[in-house]
């Protein structure tokens, strides 16, 4: 062994003896040191707890005036959709196909051009659903979807819920328009039309029917930029597809 | 971990085995230890038993993650040394001294004045040199751990943890060497 390790090697072993004798020089006072943690504990709960309340009572502020934003629209009828209560299902111009969704008696509408296919339901809520699209690169597409135990049971949590998919948080969410839809006095549904972010930003229309506790849903969903030219396809698929 | 805390290391094959029954008895079994390393790294009993507490509460919040390691001592471990570096750093950042070592309490042990006096030398040398340099030597020659290990509880490469041992070891040798080879 080198003369160099061999220094090393003693001022080591000094080392270690004097660590050990240093360690064990003063008791340690476990009873102290337990009631020390369970106050770190006891704060960090309290923290915690403050900071639920406080989200608590953020999130009644913010479902207080949302369900206040909503009376008027209900009671006043404000922005209603009105759609004659008109045969079901509706006729369709002769270039649109008729599918049967298979989601509870719901009429789906295929565009001329686009084509109709069936897609896994999609997490535990919904529990079928159709897709129709364009097939171009811009993704035009209509789903169709049929939830038989929604778990929506307000207009407040509906709207909540309408920013979310699958629970995770749209990116980019926006509501543009919020309005009920009659149809005669029979049925009624709701309108909401949105936009989320990415590349292109893409806006979709939605129209929910909420029948014997089941909901009934509709997306027309397109490109921000061909919003304007699918219009009337737009309004001929979602006139045309309601749940019969 | 002082061999008198340690515990067999429950069989392999089990794969329900766990080295303690719950938090309680890990409390009990490894806290001494783990104030003590605290104080050596920190050299300052107070800071030292506020780090330990707060690692043990750590330890606490995630003891169903902790429980379940096949090697729980070598992550508490790991993170007392990492919280001690933390608190240091702070201390450093604050100019603040974590202990002034002419204050340092006198060891009550029926001791030689000579051994003492060189261990106040020698927590006058630790306090000198840097939190990681530190940490090397109280894990090395404490706690008997090997450089690679070592390495990867304070994220350096082992080599730069056997030059800071080279250069805390420089650095103490005036103090542990009595027979004039210094």
């Amino acid at each position: 062994m080198s003369p160099e390790h061999q220094w090393q090697d003693r001022v080591g072993d000094e080392l270690r003896q004097a660590l050990q004798l240093m360690a064990v020089a003063e008791p340690v006072d476990l009873p102290a040191l337990a009631s020390q943690v369970r106050t770190r504990t006891g704060a960090r709960k309290r923290r915690r707890a403050i900071v639920g309340s406080a989200v608590a009572v953020v999130v009644c502020v913010c479902l207080a005036v949302a369900a206040v934003a909503a009376v008027p629209r209900l009671a006043g009828r404000e922005g209603t959709t009105s759609v004659a209560a008109a045969p079901c299902p509706q006729p369709i111009p002769p270039e649109y196909r008729r599918v049967d969704t298979g989601l509870g008696g719901m009429t789906g509408v295929v565009p001329p051009g686009w084509t109709g296919d069936m897609v896994p339901a999609q997490g535990s809520v919904v529990r079928g659903s159709i897709q129709t699209t364009s097939h171009s690169i811009d993704g035009n597409f209509v789903i169709y979807r049929y939830d038989a135990a929604p778990g929506v049971a307000t207009l407040t949590e509906f709207e909540d819920s309408a920013s979310t998919e699958d629970g995770h948080q749209l990116a980019g969410f926006r509501l543009l328009r919020s309005a009920p839809v009659t149809y005669g006095t029979a049925q009624q549904a709701w309108d909401s039309e949105y936009e989320f972010g990415g590349f292109p930003t893409t806006r979709a229309y939605r129209r929910d029917w909420w029948i014997d506790g089941r909901i009934y849903s509709i997306f027309f969903i397109a490109p921000e930029r061909n919003w304007t030219e699918l219009s009337p396809t737009r309004q001929i698929v979602l006139e045309a597809s309601r749940p019969c | 971990m002082p061999a008198d805390e340690t515990r067999p290391r429950p069989a392999e094959s089990s794969a329900r085995a766990r080295w303690f029954a719950d938090y309680d008895e890990f409390f009990a079994l490894r806290a001494p230890s783990v104030v003590r390393l605290a104080r050596l790294q920190l050299q300052d009993n107070h800071a030292a038993e506020d780090v330990a507490a707060m690692v043990l509460e750590k330890v606490e919040k995630k003891w169903k993650r902790v429980s379940a390691m096949s090697a729980p001592d070598a992550y508490v471990r790991r993170m007392l040394i990492n919280e001690c570096i933390s608190y240091q750093r702070r201390a450093a950042r604050r100019h603040e001294e974590s202990v002034d070592p002419g204050s340092l309490p006198v060891v009550a042990q029926p001791d030689e004045s000579a051994t003492v006096a060189v261990r106040d030398e020698l927590r006058r040398a630790l306090l000198g040199l840097s939190p990681q340099q530190r940490a090397v030597l109280v894990l090395r020659y404490y706690e008997e751990v090997p450089d690679q290990e070592i390495a990867e509880i304070l994220g350096i490469a082992r080599v730069t943890v056997r030059s800071h041992a080279l250069y805390a070891l420089t650095r103490l040798r005036r103090v542990l060497t009595v027979d004039g080879d210094a």
